[in-house]
Order: structure tokens, then C-alpha cells, then sequence
């Protein structure tokens, strides 16, 4: 049978599960007991299945955050489309690009009556408001220099997608002065990162493995510091018990994120020596050693000399410059799997897919302050479907 | 009628590279993805994912089935399916979808089950590529089966929760879906769901059961009044039936012992009884449905059948209760009379979610009440219930008639939210993990369009929360564990060469349905079997289109002895196997058959439509060199969750999301 079919849908209609567009974000206030809080019903049926993985409390704390979010490319698709579903209360997305031929392949929210002639934030803020209306979407044509203090106050988090390395510094100094958490991710190629800076954030964490009932003497010390991440160095994370009238068994544990700012993270010298003092573990046969560290150590002396980084639109001279500086900074003797010839192909959308994914779930692990964060460094070589948790002092 | 469509038939194909337009492969493999054909299975949260990411990258050609319709619940990750769309196909909103996001993509979707006649070997076979997406085990391993016939690399994957896997399999290379033994969902003894209760989750499935009893399809296996052929009970003991002595029950109730000591007394009067009434319709499991109907679904007798007079009954048989608490009887009138507690309806905090509340005694009764009079005006219209968890009264029933039980027993009695997680089955979901895995797929889809099969690779999605705890000090976590593919199992029943296997059963009471649908739909995954005596006179036991008059017959009674060779066979599948049956009577109680080459078991008790319910022994498995930072624990936990999604389950037993829940709720 042949079906006729309408294109889908693109006007935004009042939900039936949801009367006020952002109700949802006050009914915890005066809402009278004795009525059913229709609001809250219907976020409880519409969002069961992850209410089911993080709790209703965190669920809550997402439902209140306002994030704002700077590149519309494809990592920031993603971000967007996995924080609106979620039901992120509001999301304030910039950007000063045109959306171009080559956002197609990547940002997912742009069509090619698009390309040249709207700005990618403008663009993606039409189509994307329709995943749920009862986030407050709006989108600003603007430069990052636009990102100010005055405007990032306002925010509970703020992500960047692929701005410069010294804008990245400057919003997240600025952030670290505010308190406010601050993604950023960046992807050359088949290489992709985020780094964040969650210094003095204090997170509800489960109970480490170890701490685990049978085990009660540890967890009733009040001041277990977690192994440390540094060659020696005591970690000045610490850990202590909250009240939890669970019992022992369910102890929430509160984590006190300690971490330095972006500008170490992104700092050349700071990732070599986190690169050596964190040698790639023996893998087996048939794997790559793919090393993180020096891989992106590679492409933040690239950014550092250059003033961007490595794309596909300057490929061939990108990756002799590459070539060039692997060639000084690699270390003698050095064997670990550097890739220089995927840093400069053109950004695969299943990279966006991986990496967008990972920092929308820690963006939401953040603003729901519940969960073990990844700080400071995520590293994702997509081509070997490599991802990992890195860090950088 | 077929619902199938095709999108855009006519479009032009020409791959598309106009300058500027950047392709993250090089132009061969672009090439290759451009003119690859392939058929995606599911829709839902990891297809949603999947379909945009196919379109990104340049797949065209793209096929895609999935018989369900959008649920309010899916939109928090489905993210093609908006609220108006509730209600519709998930593969024509997620085609229509499609083809809005790319115009020169041609898509065609099928609103069915992929486990038809018509998709055949064939049709599997015009594919370069079929990507699973799906969430059963049941249409997992079938598609696996599909595919190994029709000699179609198949990428697979999952997602519970934060934790997802993807690999590929391709014949004779790979591992395929049945070489690791599926980890069984946890199934339960009928008589500890009947008679002897300890964990809510027992409750739950009684009460499950119950449903189906009344308002349902009665299923034999899913009998809800007391057993009396409990091994573990006192064969005299506990005859009495269940409506006879009504009024006396509710006077003398009071204490336990009392009810022993007059049953006791009445023992030889209720020897005969048994005879007579209960014990024939307890076997045949209508005495529930019997007694609803006769009393015309009234809730208060109703009630005082299942709380009063059926634990009562169990409390006769004495021998239960020597090493287990005693139950307690309850009784609606006085339970009515109670006071409401200090927590009335509707004044939880605001914070609270509405769910999550515990019922009072009092609050599961008036529940149960009013949602056997909802069922039943239900029933009336449209005469067979089937029990959904998103029913509103249905789920009233369950988690009211569960707690009911619990009280009796002394189990804790469970929220309507943990109840629904555990009758439901639900496993909880989130968009980005379906987005990530959605990418691991397309990284090892285009491995295999390249050639390159050694590159692609088995992938497991981690947390970092889950993992750091076990790997600190050490500063890197993988998030993605990255191992090679693992070679076929050899005695496989899906991949091997291997036509041939015994079993040993029980041919003397095992029926010829048990036969077909728990051991060859269940256990050798079989679609549409078709089975006959592997002797000269060729006997036709079961034949797949024509319903032969022998299915409640025991084997023994179809000329199946001790060491007859059986061969079964799947025209859909093009599967054969040669299975000898062997007579044992020593199997344990439960357990319907034992492999005898990797002694397997099935429980007998198992729901027929969920073939990985059996309790496999963990067959340790080396696990591969190369298995990065992905213990073999986890791989292990993950396989126990990725085939864990049908039917009946407790989900915090999983070993897999409770972890998590019971931290954060």
C-alpha cells in the first residue's frame, strides 16, 4: 500500500502533557495539596525512564537550570538536543557563523536552504524548539567576544564548541571567578575533547566500591581522600559523608571537585608532563596505543602557533605543519600512536555523536550535582573508538 | 494489512559532493556508503539516534521496521517523535522524519514484526548491511539467525541506562548473538509464587498473574491459588477448600495457631473436599476466574477469596510454615474500618514525586477495589484484558493486590513507581547514551563497508562513575572499552556447522506444545519450526502450517522414545537441526530439559514467550587479551542486561541499573 504522507510537523504546538510552556520550573511552590499537581504528573510520565536513572531530585535540579551554550556545530547539535530532552528548563545558544555547506554533514538541525543564509544559532534554535516546549530556547547572533560577565552570570553552566584558545581562557577565567561550571570542546578530525573546569562544585556521589557494606570501618571514616590522580602527590580532593538516614548501605557521599582553570588544561607544558606521568597502560595485540596526551598535545601547539586549529579546510598544509611539530615535541624513543593524518579530515558526524553524547550527560551530571563527574579531560580519537577520562594538572 | 511504504522512489540517485560539502571519509568509501543498502531493525531510542546519524553520513538507501507506536514515554530520547505523533508508527514519524532532514534519502519502512514469513532469507539477502536496533532478545536473536543465513554482516547493540555495547557480527568470522549463553532473566518456582512469597518481587509476579487469572488470558503456568502438591508442603495437610468454610475462617482467623488447631480437627472432612472441588481446579488453574465470575467480580469477596480464604488455606498445609513466617490472613471490613492515616491522598510534599508515595493497608484496599471495578467495566467491553504497565487501573490492580500479598507475608510493601519498574520490566533510558551508541554503530558499520573487519571492534560504554571507583589511582578511565571481536563459538546453535545435539527430558510429561514453543521457539530460537521423526517412516510431529491435533499429547504418546532423533527444521530461517531426546525423570523439580553438551537448563515454569528465561551456569568464558580496560565482569553484566528485556524480571537483580537506583532514589 502506498501511503501518502505530510511532511512532518514543524509548527510547535501547545503539548498535551504540559499546559504552560515553562510551568513546570515554579510548581514546587505553592501548589495546593489536595489538588494533583498536574504539571508534575506529566513530567513524571514523560521523563520516567530517566527519572528511573538519576532520581527525581536530580530530575528537578535539571528542570530549574538555565545553560548557555556558545557553537552551533555538531557537537553543540547534539548537546542541544540531549539537554532539551532532558527538560533543561532554559538554553541560550550563540553563534556568529553562517550556516555553511559543511555544517550539513554535522549539525543535524540545518537544511540546505540554510547554508548561506542563516546564522547556525538562528537556524538551529527554529528548528530545534519543537523537541520541547517547555524549554525556554533562544538563540543570539554573536561573537564570543560578546560572551561577558555580565551575560554569563545569569547561567548555571556554560559550553563552548569550538571557539579559540584564548577566548576559551578568557570566559573560563571569568567563569571560575563566578563559580560557574564551564565546558569546552573542540574536535580536529577524528579527534575530539572536552575539558571543564568544576573547581569548588561539590557533587552527591554513591558510595565507592570499596567503601561498601562489610566494609563500614572505612566507610564511617569521616575523611577518606580519594586514591590520587598525581605521581605521588596527596589529592586534595576529599571525601565526606553526608547524613543519610538510609542506612549504611545507600551513604551519599559529597565529592569537593578541586581542579586547576582551562588555561592549565589547555596549557602545552601542563599536558606533556600529565602525558608522562601517565603512560599508556600495555594493550593487546591488534589495538592501537592511541596516547591522549600527546595527541593533544600535538594539536594545542598547533593551536598555539597558529591561533586555530588544524581543519579540513586547510588539510595539506595542516598536516605538514603537524608533521612538523610531532617531529620536535615527540620525546626520543616515543612510541606511543599519534595521528596527525586524522586530525585534518572532515568532522564525521558519528564523532559529534560520540562526543556530544558524553558531554551532554556530564553536562546534566553537573547541573544535577548527583553522580561521579568526568573532570577535567575527555579525549575521544572516534576513529578507534577510543574515549577516555584524562586528567590535567 | 501490510503497512509498507516507499519514500521517493523515483528520486535521482547521484552522490551528491558538491565543493565545500565535506565528507569525513575518504571519496572510495563515501562511494561505497552512498550506494549501501541497509535495513535497519527498530526505531525507538538507540534507531532514532542511529537514522540521523545514517543520513549525516550519507547512507541513502535505508530501510527500517519497528512494529511499535510512540509512547509518551519515549519522548525524553526519541527525539524524531514529538507529543503529537502518540499513538503512531514509530518507522512512518521516523521515515517521514528522515526524509525532512534529507530530501534525497529514499527510506522505506515496514510497521510490523521482523519476525515474518516475508522477510525471508531473500529478502534479508539485498542488504550490504543490517543494523540492530532493537530491545528484546527474542527478535535479536532471530534477525542474528536471519542474517547468518543470508550471510549479511549484522552490527549489533544496546543501551541500559548509562551503559551501552555495539559489535559486529559477521558468519564464520565473528561471534554471533547465540555463541555466549544467554544470562537468564530470573525466573521463579510456581510454588514460591503461589505458596511461599519472601521477596516483593514474588508478590509482583503473582499479582501480574492474578491479572491475567482474571481479566486475561488464562495461562496453565500462571496459576495464582494455593498449590497443594508443594513438595515442601504436608501432603495430608491443607485440603480444606476454599469456600467452604468461609465464616468460620473470619471468626477464628484471629491467630494462627487457632487455625491450625481447627483444621486439625477437620482434617477428614476436608480430605474429601479436595477431591471434589479445589485440588481439580487448582491444577487446572480456574478456581480464581471461576470464583470472580461467580460472585461477579465483586472486589469485597474478591478480596476476601485471595487474603482470607486462600491464606487461610496455605496456612493449613503446616509444613510450609515450620522454618518460614507464618502468613497472615487480612479482612476487608476490618481494614475499611481503619482510620485514614495521617497521610491522606494527594498531601505528599510537593517535592515528592506522586509515585514514589507508599500506600497505607487501607489505600491498597480502596486501589484494589476500585481498579477491579474499572478492570471489569473493561473487560465488559472488550471482553480479553492484556496487562500493560502504562494502563493506568491495571497497574492500580498489580500494585495494590502485590502489596496486599506482601502484607499477608510480611514483605515490604513496594511504591507504584518500584512496582511498575519490576512488573514492567522497564529498563531506564536516556538520549545521550542512545546517541553515543548510535555513533559506536556507525564507526563499526563503515569498518565493514571498508573491508576492514579485523578494525571494527566490540564496544562497551562505561560511566566514569561507574568505573572510577575499581581503576583509581590510575588517572585514565576508558569510557568506551574497546576489544576485538571474538571468534564463533564452536558448538553454537545458531553459527556452528553443527546439526546435531541431544537433550534429556522428561518424554513422559513434557507436551508436545512444551516441545515446540520452550525448547524449540525458546531455547533454539526457532521462528516457525517443523519437526519429524528421523526414521523411515518420516512421522510429521510438528508441522508450521498446519495445526496437527497432538499438542497437549506427551512425546511418549507421539511415538517419541528414549533416543529418537528428532529433525527440526526452520523453512524461514533455512535452519536445520537434528536433536535425540533422552528420557530422564531425575531432572530438578522445575527444569524441563538439560542440554547434554553444555547441561543447559530451562525451567519449565518459564513465560513460553521469553526464550533466554533459563538458568544458565555462568559458562566462563577467557576473556580476550585485548579486552582493554573492559573487565570480563562487566562484559558479563552487560550480556546479562543486553538479553535481559522480555517478559517477567526483577530489575534490580539484573546486577545491572540497581546500582544506581538504589543510590539515587
Amino acid at each position: 500500500m502506498e501511503a501518502k504522507l505530510e511532511p512532518v510537523a514543524k509548527k510547535v504546538k501547545q503539548e498535551d502533557w504540559c499546559e504552560d510552556g515553562a510551568g513546570h520550573a515554579q510548581s514546587g511552590e505553592n501548589v495546593d495539596p489536595g489538588q494533583p499537581a498536574t504539571d508534575r504528573f506529566r513530567a513524571t510520565n514523560l521523563y520516567d525512564r530517566q527519572i528511573r536513572l538519576w532520581g527525581w531530585d536530580a530530575q528537578q535540579r535539571l528542570m530549574k537550570s538555565k545553560l548557555l551554550m556558545y557553537g552551533l556545530d555538531g557537537v553543540g547539535a547534539e548537546v542541544l538536543k540531549n539537554l532539551m530532552l532532558g527538560g533543561i528548563r532554559q538554553i541560550t545558544i550563540m553563534d556568529w557563523q553562517i550556516a555553511a555547506e559543511s555544517d550539513l554533514t554535522t549539525n543535524f538541525f540545518l537544511r540546505r536552504q540554510d547554508v548561506g543564509q542563516l546564522n547556525r544559532a538562528t537556524a538551529t534554535a527554529e528548528r530545534a524548539k519543537s523537541l520541547n516546549i517547555t524549554c525556554a530556547l533562544t538563540a543570539m547572533e554573536a561573537q564570543t567576544s560578546d560572551v561577558t560577565v555580565d551575560l554569563v552570570k545569569d547561567y548555571d553552566l556554560v559550553v563552548l564548541n569550538g571557539v579559540s584558545h584564548q577566548e576559551a581562557v578568557r570566559i573560563g577565567n571569568a567563569c571560575r571567578i563566578l563559580g560557574i561550571p564551564i565546558f569546552l570542546s573542540q574536535i580536529c578530525g577524528f579527534h575530539a575533547f572536552f575539558a571543564n573546569d568544576l573547581n569548588g562544585l561539590k557533587f552527591e556521589i554513591p558510595p565507592l566500591k570499596s567503601f561498601q557494606p562489610g566494609n563500614t570501618a572505612k566507610t564511617q571514616s569521616s575523611r577518606a581522600s580519594l586514591p590520587s590522580t598525581s605521581s605521588g602527590k596527596r589529592d586534595n580532593k576529599e571525601l565526606k559523608l553526608m547524613g543519610s538516614s538510609q542506612g549504611e548501605s545507600c551513604e551519599i557521599q559529597e565529592l569537593t571537585i578541586s581542579s586547576p582553570d582551562l588555561s592549565v588544561v589547555l596549557d602545552v607544558k601542563a599536558v606533556r608532563r600529565s602525558g608522562l606521568a601517565s603512560p599508556v597502560p600495555r594493550r593487546g595485540y591488534g589495538l592501537k596505543k592511541m596516547d591522549p596526551y600527546l595527541n593533544l598535545e600535538l594539536i594545542l601547539t598547533f593551536a598555539g602557533r597558529k591561533g586555530r586549529y588544524p581543519t579540513y579546510g586547510h588539510s595539506e598544509d595542516d598536516f605538514k605543519d603537524l608533521k612538523h611539530v610531532l617531529a620536535e615535541i615527540r620525546p626520543e624513543g616515543d612510541s606511543r600512536v599519534v595521528e596527525p593524518e586524522e586530525m585534518v579530515t572532515a568532522e564525521a558526524n558519528f564523532t559529534c555523536a560520540i562526543l556530544g553524547g558524553t558531554l551532554a550527560q556530564e553536562v546534566i551530571t553537573v547541573l544535577t550535582r548527583r553522580n561521579y563527574p568526568i573532570y577535567n579531560l575527555y579525549y575521544l580519537a572516534a576513529n578507534d573508538a577510543c574515549g577516555s577520562r584524562e586528567y590535567v594538572e | 494489512m501490510i503497512h509498507f511504504c516507499v519514500l521517493s522512489r523515483l528520486k535521482q540517485r547521484v552522490l551528491v559532493l558538491s565543493p565545500g560539502m565535506k565528507m569525513a571519509f575518504d571519496p572510495q568509501t563515501q562511494t561505497k556508503i552512498d550506494q549501501a543498502k541497509v535495513f535497519m531493525v527498530g526505531a525507538g531510542g538507540i534507531g532514532c539516534e542511529l537514522l540521523k546519524n545514517l543520513l549525516l553520513t550519507g547512507f541513502r538507501d535505508i530501510h527500517l521496521i519497528d512494529l511499535d507506536t510512540i509512547e509518551v514515554s519515549n519522548l525524553n530520547r526519541q527525539f524524531l517523535f514529538r507529543s503529537e505523533h502518540v499513538g503512531k508508527p514509530k518507522a512512518q514519524i521516523a521515515a517521514l522524519a528522515a526524509e525532512e532532514m534529507c530530501p534525497e534519502a529514499r527510506i522505506t519502512w515496514y510497521h510490523e514484526s521482523v519476525i515474518q514469513p516475508k522477510f525471508n532469507v531473500k529478502f534479508f539477502g539485498q542488504f550490504n548491511l543490517v543494523l540492530n536496533a532493537l530491545d528484546n532478545s527474542a527478535a535479536r536473536s532471530h534477525v542474528n539467525r536471519m542474517c547468518l543465513a543470508a550471510n549479511v554482516p549484522l552490527v549489533e547493540s544496546g543501551s541500559s541506562g548509562y551503559l551501552g555495547n555495539c559489535k559486529v557480527i559477521i558468519k564464520g568470522t565473528t561471534e554471533c548473538f547465540d555463541c555466549q549463553p544467554p544470562i537468564g532473566q530470573k525466573t521463579y518456582p510456581g510454588c514460591t509464587i503461589r505458596n511461599t512469597p519472601s521477596e516483593p518481587i514474588h508478590c509482583i509476579v503473582w499479582a501480574k498473574h492474578l491479572f491475567n487469572q482474571l481479566f486475561g488470558e488464562a495461562d496453565p503456568d500462571q496459576d495464582v491459588s494455593p498449590d497443594s502438591e508443594d513438595p515442601a508442603a504436608d501432603p495430608e495437610a491443607g485440603l480444606l477448600s476454599n469456600g467452604t468454610h468461609q465464616e468460620h475462617w473470619s471468626t477464628v482467623a484471629e491467630t494462627n495457631e487457632t487455625v491450625i488447631a481447627h483444621l486439625a480437627v477437620q482434617q477428614n472432612g476436608a480430605h474429601q473436599l479436595q477431591n471434589g472441588s479445589n485440588g481439580n481446579e487448582a491444577k487446572k488453574g480456574t478456581s480464581t476466574r471461576a470464583k470472580a465470575v461467580a460472585c461477579g467480580y465483586n472486589s469485597i469477596d474478591l478480596f476476601q477469596k485471595l487474603f482470607h480464604q486462600d491464606i487461610s488455606y496455605l496456612l493449613s498445609m503446616s509444613k510450609l510454615w515450620e522454618k518460614r513466617r507464618r502468613p497472615e490472613v487480612l479482612d476487608v471490613h476490618s481494614i475499611l474500618k481503619q482510620k485514614d492515616e495521617e497521610k491522606v491522598w494527594g498531601s505528599s510534599s510537593t517535592e515528592e514525586h506522586e509515585d514514589k508515595r507508599l500506600w497505607s493497608l487501607k489505600q491498597n484496599v480502596i486501589v484494589f477495589m476500585r481498579a477491579v471495578k474499572a478492570l471489569k467495566e473493561t473487560m465488559d467491553k472488550i471482553e480479553t484484558l492484556v496487562w500493560d504497565k502504562d494502563d493506568e487501573n491495571a497497574m492500580d490492580f498489580v500494585t495494590a493486590c502485590a502489596n496486599l500479598r506482601a502484607t499477608c507475608f510480611g514483605i515490604t510493601t513496594q511504591s507504584r513507581y518500584d512496582t511498575k519498574q519490576m512488573a514492567g520490566n522497564i529498563i531506564p533510558a536516556v538520549a545521550s547514551t542512545n546517541a553515543i551508541v548510535a555513533g559506536l554503530i556507525i564507526f563499526n558499520a563503515v569498518k565493514v563497508l571498508q573491508n576492514r573487519v579485523d578494525e571494527c571492534r566490540n564496544l562497551i560504554l562505561k560511566t566514569f562513575r561507574d568505573a572510577v571507583p575499581a581503576t583509581s589511582p590510575k588517572r585514565r578511565v576508558r569510557i568506551t572499552g574497546v576489544s576485538k571481536l571474538l571468534e564463533p563459538v564452536k558448538d553454537c546453535v545458531s553459527c556452528s556447522e553443527r546439526v546435531e545435539t541431544s537433550l534429556r527430558l522428561n518424554l513422559e510429561t513434557t507436551t508436545i506444545k512444551d516441545f515446540q514453543d520452550k525448547i524449540l521457539k525458546g531455547y533454539f530460537k526457532m521462528a516457525q519450526p517443523d519437526v519429524s521423526l528421523d526414521d523411515s517412516s518420516g512421522t510429521v510431529i510438528i508441522d508450521s502450517e498446519f495445526e496437527l491435533n497432538n499438542k497437549d499429547k506427551p512425546l511418549t504418546a507421539c511415538k517419541i522414545l528414549d533416543g529418537t532423533r528428532l529433525k527440526c527444521s526452520d523453512f524461514l530461517q533455512e535452519y536445520d537441526i537434528t536433536i535425540t531426546v533422552n528420557h530422564a525423570d531425575d531432572l530438578p523439580e522445575d527444569t524441563l530439559f538439560e542440554s547434554s553438551k553444555d547441561a543447559n537448563v530451562v525451567l519449565a515454569a518459564m513465560p513460553s514467550q521469553a526464550p533466554d528465561a533459563r538458568t544458565t551456569p555462568a559458562q566462563k568464558r577467557k576473556s580476550a587479551d585485548d579486552l582493554a580496560e573492559a573487565s570480563a565482569e562487566e562484559l558479563k553484566r552487560f550480556k546479562r542486561q543486553e538479553k535481559e528485556h522480555l517478559g517477567f524480571g526483577h530489575v534490580n537483580e539484573n546486577g545491572f541499573p540497581d546500582q544506581f537506583l538504589e543510590i539515587l532514589e
